[in-house]
């Protein structure tokens, strides 16, 4: 039995405010991983934000804890969101970042189909840029949990009103331990 | 068919000054797993990367960086490879011959030819009795939309790279 196995791969031929929402997905596997490339048509900002949803939840069933750094010689940021509906502020390149350059998400979801626990999740997200200024790029190590213990069958990332620019892409893969 | 390869591994029988590896095509993302160490003898190397042997100004890198009770992030642009001296790695003079620094180096989407190549990297440094230790969460972006067709490692400083250094490259599929 393979141990990546990929579960769905999306690229965008045109602009849209969802990058994926994929339905159905097998609970065949230990764990699902994520890797994406964003971009946001955001206007006047070199930063947007991409958020996600499991199985169609649109409650406040989502908590998060964000490592942030905007680059500038400071000492980084840690915040924390509690009960919002979403997995928020997943970095995403905007308009006035450096052009073709697209942010990064890296998650995974920890035994996404066990029905005895809530969903924990580990995202990796950056925003690089040529502009060395802080805040005009971005680097997050965020932790997440989602409240619930349904099995994710369902995975969505959108933004809330702007769109995703053409060539932005995810895959997701499920993870196989040793049967 | 693995939807993760290893392409290739080098392990350094002896020291060198840089690393490449040309073998690239086939899969979505690329990632490097790095052991690596130093000849320098008074302090600590850089291990810089570049693509397609581009040595021109179009690297920029971002970071989060502790070291003991050292916590700041940091950026730099217009360089002339990703990382600048931003991930420290242990040589004869800082570490001694034991310690080799661990990386995990992720190429994002590097066929795409409307994308600039991204990277994002963890890099770690630490000795068993604390006396010496770093951590770095780097991301950066090459501003070239060129199908990356080699990378290139090399210690800054024309140092070289330890006998004993070893690098694998695996290939991501998304098919």
């Amino acid at each position: 039995m393979a141990v990546w196995n990929v579960v769905n791969h999306t690229e965008l031929s045109s602009g849209n405010a969802t990058l994926i929402d994929v339905t159905s997905i097998s609970s065949s596997y230990d764990h699902l991983y994520l890797m994406a490339s964003m971009r946001s048509d955001k206007a006047s900002t070199t930063r947007s934000d991409s958020e996600i949803q499991f199985n169609g939840d649109t409650g406040n069933n989502y908590d998060t804890c964000h490592l942030y750094s905007g680059g500038g010689n400071v000492t980084p940021n840690s915040y924390k969101q509690n009960g919002v509906d979403s997995f928020d502020q997943i970095e995403t390149a905007a308009a006035d970042c450096l052009a073709d350059t697209f942010s990064f998400l890296e998650m995974w979801i920890y035994n996404y189909s066990n029905t005895t626990h809530f969903k924990q999740c580990l995202m990796l997200s950056g925003t690089p840029n040529n502009d060395s200024a802080e805040h005009k790029g971005g680097i997050k190590v965020t932790s997440g949990v989602w409240s619930s213990t349904a099995a994710i069958d369902r995975i969505k990332i959108f933004q809330g009103s702007d769109d995703f620019v053409q060539y932005s892409n995810v895959t997701i893969y499920g993870i196989n331990g040793a049967v | 068919m693995a939807i993760i390869e290893a392409i290739e591994t080098v392990y350094l029988e002896a020291d060198v000054a840089n690393i490449t590896f040309s073998s690239l095509a086939g899969y979505e993302h690329l990632e490097l797993i790095m052991s690596m160490h130093g000849t320098r003898a008074t302090s600590q190397i850089y291990t810089e990367a570049t693509l397609n042997a581009d040595d021109g100004s179009n690297y920029s890198t971002r970071r989060i960086h502790a070291s003991g009770g050292n916590l700041y992030g940091q950026s730099t642009s217009s360089d002339s490879d990703f990382f600048n001296n931003y991930n420290s790695t242990a040589s004869i003079g800082s570490g001694g011959a034991e310690l080799y620094s661990y990386g995990r180096l992720t190429i994002y989407d590097y066929l795409h030819a409307n994308k600039n190549t991204t990277i994002s990297e963890c890099w770690t440094t630490l000795l068993g009795d604390m006396s010496y230790g770093q951590t770095d969460r780097n991301i950066g972006v090459w501003d070239n939309t060129a199908a990356v067709t080699s990378i290139k490692l090399r210690p800054g400083s024309s140092y070289n790279f330890l006998r004993g250094s070893t690098i694998t490259l695996n290939g991501i599929k998304s098919s």
